[in-house]
């Protein structure tokens, strides 16, 4: 049996970024130093990454963020979008091991092999009725849920 | 006698495993299926008739076994209604027979056969029509009792089931050679391919015949094929797997059976495991299924399909009868003939029904002394719990009879098409093929026999074109050998005035398809409800198209006019808890927990569900043993110190961009683009209809940066509004918003001591009535991270709203708990919040019912006159705008003691309670700890100007009429002194 291994992110600083009516996914990019691609994907730069997550809609995502990153965030985008902290509205997971895409591929119906899958590709969906938003990172998937939810979705998480 | 063949058969024979059926001790090989162990050990009598009870024996060698029902294992791990010929053997093995009491051998209810006559199609609409109110208490229970499948153990399952999701270019449905060729070439070209077979070994009819493939034995090439399959990492091969169903989207359902040849799960696995599979292309070569000939005695047990004789020679080494008798009306049962007597078997005759046999078959069983008729027809098979003899008639119409204890039936075969037509594609009538055939089914393509292609060389072709239609690619057919395979549409032979059977498992009879029609049922949808056929777990997948045939004849169609009923999934039954899977037991479904779940539950509190959330609902001390205790403590506690409530579950949502008090002024009734900064107001929403949609607060806390909250029932279908204002309607404002329901951790802390309670906990803070007045908000920080304070009441108290970061909210929630403590502060539920809401007269769920208008709750005043809104004018319309609308009103019980009812009806005194004195009805109710009496809400026709009027609220269900005085909706502080404190 391939090995799973599961655990939770704490510190993290995660935070709705919504472009305002005549903002563009350009000057978002501008604004942070990264190239921003539209769409279901991951835009990295430095120690940001933003995980498209509708349209026009991005989750800004840091490993590491202190108490006003939001802020501070808010701050960087100027005009170019505005800052909706949700470092607390989600719990993080961290699945990795050879039996991660496995497991996440029991509840998650998007095809997750690496040839299908593209490899910044993010993915907004449901697993075990509860909505999650997933992307890979090291060798591993994130998979965030709404706090609330996050006892339960762990449970689904942990179970063989 | 059926018997263990000497050698021969793809079984262990260096391996003995030991099973018990009814309680008697047997044993077999790693390779046998409980049908083919039993046989081996001479056991022909497996179960009862479902209707009739009559003795039946073992029919098939695959899933479409109608007869040899078993539950299997036992305990709490019993599974009832299993068909015994797919039951893979494993050591220590437990089986029970169905449907008979005492006992198989004696069966009390096989009287029922006496009966048969009366037993008819429609029997128990007929008979039991009256009274009608004896149905549901007498006949049906007995019914069931007589007409049975297994039971349910009635415990809970031990075992764990899960799900799962699979992707490929192309899925291939069933192992035999048609699908093997197909999932080959795929497969060789680099594509992602599933191969899923409903069996343990994959191979299929590969496994029970004696052709050869690329000069070798079929099953060697197919075990060839598989290992070359087994070694591409690309390929996901699904033994034990059925594909049971076919859905939009080019999705398929299928079960995976891991552990069901296991006494016990291994651990970590589960026993059964539900695929969704989602595959650009499908072959489905699920093969064939060998249709029985309807004449009287075709159930006794001794009686079996020709291929299914061949499969016990051929892959389990077992000789199901040492006399045989074999009635053809398909090529194949000459190939089964020769395989009987390869093996030995004495054959006391063959008839085909068709006419001539091939000439050296006919010579080699006249040689073996067995009689050869050529045409003629079937009278009857003969015995009680194994058939003993066989009675025909001759070309020349004279009957005669055999002794056997073997009687094959080659019927010919249908096609197992049901995947083709799970979306309402309507299967096809084949002439010369004599059978039923897939229509056009899209990304669906039919190979092999089911596609209508029999014979070995027919069926690998069949693959390859079939995989050449899906993907494009070809791949290189060996050479095989193939048999004659043509047959004839003969359903039935012979008399059948007496019992026989259509449909093995409901126990339908020729004559009851005859009766239908008769009585009008000639569709073949209508023919098949009225009799039952195909209406069991079978699903008739052996005697349906039999059941056709008769209706065509008794009605004077042809099949194609005839046609054929729709298949629906499941094409095998699976089981409840495959669907379920995780979700059972304290998962059934999501639930979801506050910040303050975990603190709550060691506070003891009780927990009610308000839609997925678990909120308190009051918090006992020891010794309250009355919920009502609790609560009017609670109440009393926060209305003369201090309360604590976790409000998180209230629906928020933030919004940034400078149009959003525009955007807000659309949305609500009153008006918000005055709102200043550091100020909330309470707002209320309509929908288009101008009925009230939710109502919450709205607070500014910048220029462009605004929040509001909604109640925790409609916090989706704000948010949803409010995106499709901002987005569909009116796309030129510029606002964003997001939901952060789960952002904030909110807990109100309410009574004449929260300003000081929450000075204590934030010492730095000025909470003043200057600095912090009501209806104000600020923020603030503690131990260095933002909170927002709101000075907001739904208690009527002086009250603030505290939000932090949900991730720090169990900590601020256990710094208040200790700060207040000095304050005498209490932990107080939702029950406690909705007493002093009514005490209050705040309109929540229960008038928020979805039927009122703002003016039917008193707010007719918000609604701007000199801006447009959502459900304005629809508002305005006569019926919504009438005065004699039901209007919000307090209601007391005239004797200051009698409970009101929440959905009591209100009338006047003396009026008769029918509906047409219907004045309205109460909302909520409550016992008020600070009036000392009951008091409730309502909604009453006229009723603002009723006030110290006294109305009947009639609630007969639940007790007697309790006389009301109509009041004012604020019971308590109604000039509002204490909230501004």
């Amino acid at each position: 049996v391939a090995e799973t291994h599961l655990a939770e992110l704490a510190g993290f600083g995660l935070a709705t970024v919504l472009p305002g009516r005549t903002s563009t996914p350009q000057a978002i990019g501008a604004a942070l130093g990264l190239a921003l691609e539209a769409g279901p994907h991951i835009s990295t730069g430095g120690d940001l990454a933003l995980i498209g997550i509708g349209p026009h809609q991005w989750l800004a995502f840091a490993a590491q963020a202190g108490d006003d990153w939001a802020e501070a965030l808010d701050a960087r985008l100027g005009d170019a979008a505005d800052v909706i902290d949700q470092s607390g509205g989600y719990r993080l997971f961290a699945l990795s091991g050879e039996g991660a895409r496995a497991k996440l591929q029991q509840g998650l119906s998007i095809d997750l092999d690496p040839p299908v899958l593209v490899p910044n590709a993010a993915l907004v969906s449901q697993i075990a009725h509860i909505g999650v938003v997933v992307w890979p990172r090291e060798a591993g998937w994130i998979i965030a849920v709404p706090r609330s939810f996050a006892h339960d979705l762990h449970d689904w998480l942990a179970s063989a | 006698m059926s018997e263990r063949l000497a050698s021969g058969g793809l079984i262990d024979r260096s391996r003995t495993v030991a099973f018990r059926f009814d309680g008697r001790d047997y044993t077999g090989h790693p390779g046998d299926t409980l049908a083919s162990a039993l046989l081996a050990n001479g056991v022909s009598l497996v179960g009862r008739s479902f209707k009739y009870h009559r003795p039946r024996g073992i029919l098939s060698a695959g899933s479409s076994e109608p007869n040899a029902l078993v539950t299997l294992r036992e305990g709490a791990r019993a599974e009832p209604n299993i068909p015994a010929t797919t039951i893979e053997l494993y050591d220590g093995l437990v089986a029970s027979s169905q449907n008979r009491w005492p006992s198989l051998q004696y069966d009390a209810l096989a009287i029922n056969q006496l009966f048969g006559p009366m037993l008819v199609a429609g029997f128990y609409y007929k008979t039991f029509m009256w009274p009608a109110a004896l149905w549901e208490k007498l006949y049906e229970p007995a019914i069931r009792r007589a007409a049975g499948l297994g039971a349910l153990s009635g415990q809970e399952d031990p075992d764990t089931y899960d799900q799962a999701h699979a992707f490929a270019d192309l899925l291939v449905v069933g192992g035999g050679p048609a699908g093997l060729i197909a999932a080959l070439g795929a497969a060789r070209e680099g594509k992602r391919v599933i191969l899923a077979d409903e069996a343990a070994r994959m191979g299929g009819q590969a496994l029970a015949e004696r052709g050869t493939i690329g000069g070798q034995p079929a099953a060697h090439w197919a075990d060839a094929v598989l290992a070359e399959l087994a070694a591409l990492p690309h390929v996901r091969l699904l033994p034990r797997t059925t594909v049971f169903g076919r859905f939009e989207g080019a999705e398929y359902g299928a079960v995976e059976r891991v552990s069901d040849h296991l006494a016990v799960p291994l651990p970590g696995q589960p026993r059964q495991r539900l695929w969704k599979i989602h595959a650009s292309r499908t072959i489905m070569a699920t093969g064939a299924t060998e249709r029985p000939i309807v004449f009287d005695g075709n159930d006794r047990p001794g009686v079996m399909l020709a291929g299914a004789v061949s499969a016990y020679l051929n892959r389990y080494g077992v000789l199901p009868g040492k006399r045989a008798v074999l009635v053809i009306a398909a090529d194949s049962g000459w190939e089964v003939t020769e395989d009987l007597l390869d093996a030995g078997a004495a054959i006391a005759a063959v008839i085909d029904l068709r006419g001539a046999l091939p000439a050296a078959l006919a010579e080699r069983l006249k040689a073996s002394g067995a009689a050869v008729i050529e045409g003629g027809a079937m009278i009857a098979a003969h015995g009680g719990k194994a058939v003993r003899a066989i009675t025909l008639a001759g070309a020349n119409g004279r009957a005669q009879r055999f002794a056997c204890d073997l009687v094959a039936m080659a019927g010919g075969w249908n096609p197992n098409l049901a995947l083709a037509a799970h979306l309402g594609e309507r299967p096809v009538w084949d002439e010369a093929l004599a059978a039923y055939v897939p229509s056009d089914a899209g990304e669906l393509i039919p190979a092999g026999a089911a596609a209508g292609r029999f014979g070995l060389a027919s069926v690998l072709a069949s693959g390859a074109e079939a995989l050449h239609a899906a993907l494009g690619y070809d791949v290189a057919v060996p050479f095989a050998t193939d048999a004659p395979h043509g047959q004839a549409a003969i359903w039935q032979s012979g008399p059948c005035k007496g019992k026989a059977f259509v449909d093995f498992q409901h126990d339908v009879t020729a004559k009851d398809i005859t009766l239908a029609a008769q009585e009008g049922f000639t569709s073949v949808e209508h023919a098949k409800r009225y009799t039952t056929l195909g209406m069991a777990t079978d699903q008739g997948r052996v005697g349906q198209v039999n059941g056709h045939g008769l209706l065509g004849a008794a009605t004077g169609r042809s099949m194609a006019e005839v046609g054929t009923i729709r298949p629906r999934p499941p094409v095998t039954p699976v089981a409840i808890a495959a669907f379920a899977a995780h979700h059972r037991g304290a998962h059934f479904r999501p639930i979801r927990r506050t910040p303050s779940h975990d603190w709550a539950l060691q506070q003891g509190a009780v927990f009610i569900d308000a839609g997925q959330w678990k909120r308190a609902q009051w918090f006992p001390l020891p010794g309250e043993r009355d919920w009502r205790t609790s609560v009017d403590r609670e109440v009393k506690a926060v209305r003369s110190g201090v309360g604590l409530c976790d409000v998180s579950t209230l629906g928020k949502i933030e919004l940034t961009g400078p149009d959003v008090g525009a955007l807000l002024d659309r949305l609500y009734i009153n008006t918000f683009s005055s709102l200043r900064v550091g100020r909330a107001r309470y707002g209320v929403m309509l929908r288009e209809d101008g009925g009230v949609l939710d109502d919450g607060t709205v607070t500014r806390f910048g220029e462009n940066r605004w929040f509001l909250t909604t109640t925790t029932a409609n916090a989706a279908r704000v948010m949803q509004h409010l995106d499709f204002a901002r987005q569909a309607i009116w796309p030129d404002l510029d606002v964003q918003a997001a939901s952060v329901t789960e952002q904030w951790a909110t807990y109100a802390v309410a009574g004449p001591l929260a300003r000081d309670a929450l000075s204590a906990a934030f010492p730095d803070a000025d909470l003043s009535n200057a600095a912090v007045p009501y209806m104000a908000a600020t923020t603030l920080r503690w131990q260095g991270r933002v909170i927002r304070l709101y000075r907001l009441s739904f208690s009527g108290e002086l009250a603030y709203e505290v939000a932090i970061a949900a991730q720090h909210g169990a900590a601020l929630l256990a710094h208040l708990a200790r700060t207040g403590a000095d304050f005498g502060m209490v932990p107080y539920g939702t029950e406690a919040l909705g007493v002093m809401r009514i005490e209050k007269g705040h309109a929540a769920g229960g008038e928020l019912n979805g039927t009122v208008t703002a003016a039917d709750l008193g707010m007719a005043r918000m609604m701007s006159p000199t801006k447009d809104f959502i459900g304005k004018q629809m508002a305005a319309r006569p019926g919504m705008a009438d005065p004699a609308r039901p209007r919000l009103v307090g209601l007391k019980p005239a004797d200051g003691q009698s409970a009101i009812r929440a959905g009591a009806h209100l009338i006047r005194p003396g009026a008769s309670p029918v509906i047409a004195n219907d004045e309205g009805y109460v909302t909520s109710a409550c016992f008020s700890p600070m009036l000392g009496h009951p008091i409730a809400l309502a909604l009453l026709a006229h009723g603002a100007d009723r006030h110290d009027e006294t109305v009947i609220a009639h609630d007969p269900v639940r007790g007697p009429d309790v006389l009301a005085q109509v009041c004012d909706p604020v019971f308590y502080d109604p000039e509002g002194a204490r909230l501004r404190g």
